[in-house]
């Protein structure tokens, strides 16, 4: 049986085997957290580590360390590099005759620092083209699959730091990828893989793309770029993987600085902006500005039910006007309708409403609101149940009371009853919300720690819903 | 469209040792690929142009065309609102004596029907080193290069993606009307840009890039008032 493309890009994520190579006892090494990050991940294959320098009979935690890649008992799938640059040529023509089909080079020294790194990208990358082997790098922080355990990069508390999920890291950069992860983890989003491709020896976004298009563990993918060789070949991936999952991107090194940084840093010049910007909204992927922002947006297109009607409009419910106004401005700037609640809704509200609450939108029910929250339910059972309304925004401040609590329960059951994404802007420090940011989050509602946050996340979930619309896309 | 037509005019300018084609000849290119120029005649003495402004109908605009003047305006090359044979004559001669002045190679001189007022927009075509050949669409005009108000497609474009970039671009209010101007031809401007998509897939060996700009946008449709090709070496 031949093995296709598709297969050895499985292989990255699911070998039955892998063998770090520079493997160390020493956790000040990278050699070192490799290992542990691959042993103690939970991952079920089997797991050689070898070093050539290593005297015979080394062992980390009860692995023996091999002395050579061809001293290994058997097969090994998918080789993990943490060696230095003059020592992979060899080290991977070794694991080509071990049957490898995956090489993650860790190692740098390659494209990304000129003339000279080019050509060992170049010996590299034959070698590999010789047996068949697909390279994840070289200059690659490596691959996480997040649902095995299979920890193939340095990043050795990944496993713990993350459960797994349904959103997909794609990364050009190694430092980008690591702080979207940052920002993933501060919103404990669940992640189902992991991949920085750094120098894209003979891998591309777009074969990845493709992969992901059909991975059953990924809803949405954040892709971080920089440039590629082939756009047309991306710009059909990103279309063709968009039909199906969510894709939020972000793209670098695009104005004058930018590029240069970009030049030396992958070796790769990047792309006009605008045509980049043109391609993404043809493709139908959703470009975001920072990695905050590409993190905020990918948690609420991953917690919220889809924008069934991107016509109707956007309702905030506060009872403080202040931080409402500051979102309801944002909205407006970014086209998202504001519609005043229609006529049967108005007349709910005001029979339960005090007098100077305001009707229009923001509903303002003032501030007996912050201590009787049931006014929120209510509220909103009026207004989700209209057409008119396509998704709403809660905004409240908390007192910092530890015994305030709101009804989060109640909530849910009324955004239940219409499936209408409703997102939460709670105005306080994020340690004394924790429990409560929690207890929304796990009742599906994204959380967003100022106005403005959630109002920008609302637009972007406006324009990719609408786009999506357009386009007539599977929502 | 006749490709074999298309094909003449580029051998044309091939044995010519041009690069890009003059206006006219590009503006002869966009209407064999259906998309709507204003009428222009390319004259080589007064007495044609004079006869062709009476085909055409006053008021007419004449332009310099010249291989190597680019921005004719710039060259004083552009007389615009001529609505006399006395005035063409004047404009013609002024024309061509501030080309022989600059020794610019001189084809002639175009006289073209002056299109009523819209609104100008840029539409270009070009095929990037990375993503093959895309397509622009802004703020056409002396507002390019200040404003540039222009947003991109990869070709071939769908009609969805022709509406978007009209909604995209930062002056779309522009095509709504404005004091009490009617909004533009959507439809038209869309068929356009589908109409310059097409041509580049067909002549992607052939055609460099496309400029047109302006096209006067109005209520009922546009017209293309200028337009440049520039050729594949």
């Amino acid at each position: 049986m031949s093995f296709t493309f598709e297969d050895k890009i499985r292989s990255i994520f699911y070998p039955q085997s892998v063998a770090i190579v520079g493997a160390s006892n020493d956790e000040r090494k990278l050699g070192g957290l490799a290992a542990r990050a691959i042993l103690r991940s939970g991952f079920k294959g089997r797991v050689f580590l070898v070093n050539t320098r290593s005297r015979s009979n080394g062992e980390n935690d009860g692995h023996k360390i091999y002395s050579s890649i061809a001293s290994l008992p058997q097969e090994v799938e998918s080789f993990v590099f943490v060696v230095p640059r003059e020592e992979i040529p060899e080290s991977l023509e070794a694991a080509g005759q071990k049957g490898g089909k995956v090489a993650v080079i860790i190692a740098s020294g390659f494209q990304e620092v000129g003339e000279a790194g080019k050509q060992w990208q170049e010996t590299v990358r034959q070698i590999a083209e010789r047996y068949g082997m697909i390279i994840v790098g070289p200059n690659s922080v490596g691959v996480v699959n997040f649902h095995n355990g299979l920890n193939a990069t340095f990043a050795h508390t990944w496993c713990e730091l993350f459960s797994p999920g349904g959103i997909a890291v794609l990364t050009q950069s190694g430092g980008v990828g690591q702080t979207l992860m940052s920002q993933l983890a501060n919103h404990n989003l669940g992640v189902s893989k992991y991949i920085h491709l750094g120098n894209r020896a003979n891998l591309e976004f777009a074969d990845m793309l493709r992969y992901f298009e059909q991975d059953e563990d990924t809803r949405i993918v954040i892709l971080f770029l920089e440039g590629t060789d082939d756009a047309r070949r991306l710009y059909r991936a990103m279309r063709s993987c968009a039909s199906k999952k969510k894709i939020v991107a972000l793209h670098g090194g695009v104005t004058g600085k930018g590029s240069r940084a970009a030049l030396s840093h992958t070796g790769s010049m990047a792309g006009v902006r605008r045509i980049y910007q043109g391609a993404f909204r043809q493709a139908g992927v959703l470009e975001v500005e920072t990695t905050e922002e590409a993190a905020d947006v990918a948690k609420a297109l991953y917690m919220l039910p889809p924008l069934k009607n991107p016509g109707a409009g956007v309702f905030v419910f506060t009872h403080t006007a202040g931080p409402s106004i500051l979102a309801t401005d944002v909205l407006s700037e970014r086209g998202v309708p504001l519609p005043e609640p229609p006529e049967r809704a108005r007349r709910a509200l005001e029979s339960f409403l005090p007098d100077f609450a305001s009707l229009q939108n923001p509903i303002d029910m003032g501030g007996g609101a912050a201590f009787n929250h049931y006014m929120y339910v209510k509220a909103m059972d009026a207004i989700l149940a209209e057409d008119t309304t396509g998704a709403a925004i809660i905004i409240y401040s908390h007192t910092n009371d530890p015994a305030f609590r709101f009804p989060v329960e109640a909530v849910r059951e009324v955004r239940d009853k219409y499936a209408k994404p409703v997102m939460v802007s709670i105005v306080a420090s994020a340690e004394v919300i924790k429990h409560e940011m929690n207890e929304w989050e796990q009742a599906g509602f994204p959380v967003y720690l100022s106005p403005e946050r959630a109002a920008k996340v609302m637009a972007r979930f406006y324009q990719f819903y609408r786009l999506r619309h357009l386009r007539g896309q599977e929502l | 469209m006749n490709n074999s037509d298309i094909q003449g005019i580029i051998a044309v300018a091939r044995n010519n040792g041009w690069d890009y084609l003059p206006e006219p000849y590009a503006k002869q290119i966009l209407s064999y690929a259906g998309i709507r120029t204003n009428p222009t005649v390319l004259a080589t003495s007064e007495d044609e142009a004079v006869a062709a402004a009476a085909d055409i109908g006053y008021p007419v605009v004449l332009k310099l065309v010249s291989p190597q003047v680019v921005h004719k305006s710039d060259a004083g090359g552009v007389v615009l609102n001529i609505s006399s044979p006395e005035q063409l004559r004047e404009a013609f001669n002024r024309i061509i004596t501030g080309a022989t002045e600059m020794k610019v190679p001189l084809l002639g001189v175009s006289v073209q029907k002056q299109v009523p007022p819209g609104v100008e927009m840029i539409v270009g075509a070009m095929s990037d080193k990375q993503f093959g050949p895309v397509l622009m669409f802004g703020l056409g005009g002396i507002w390019v290069e200040v404003m540039e108000d222009v947003v991109s497609r990869v070709i071939p474009l769908e009609e969805g993606d022709c509406y978007e970039m009209l909604a995209e671009i930062r002056g779309s209010k522009l095509l709504e009307g404005y004091r009490g101007t009617k909004p533009v031809h959507k439809a038209g401007l869309v068929e356009l840009l589908l109409k310059v998509s097409q041509l580049m897939c067909d002549c992607e060996s052939l055609i460099k890039d496309i400029d047109i700009n302006p096209v006067i946008a109005t209520g009922e449709g546009y017209w293309v008032v200028d337009a440049r090709i520039g050729l594949r070496g």
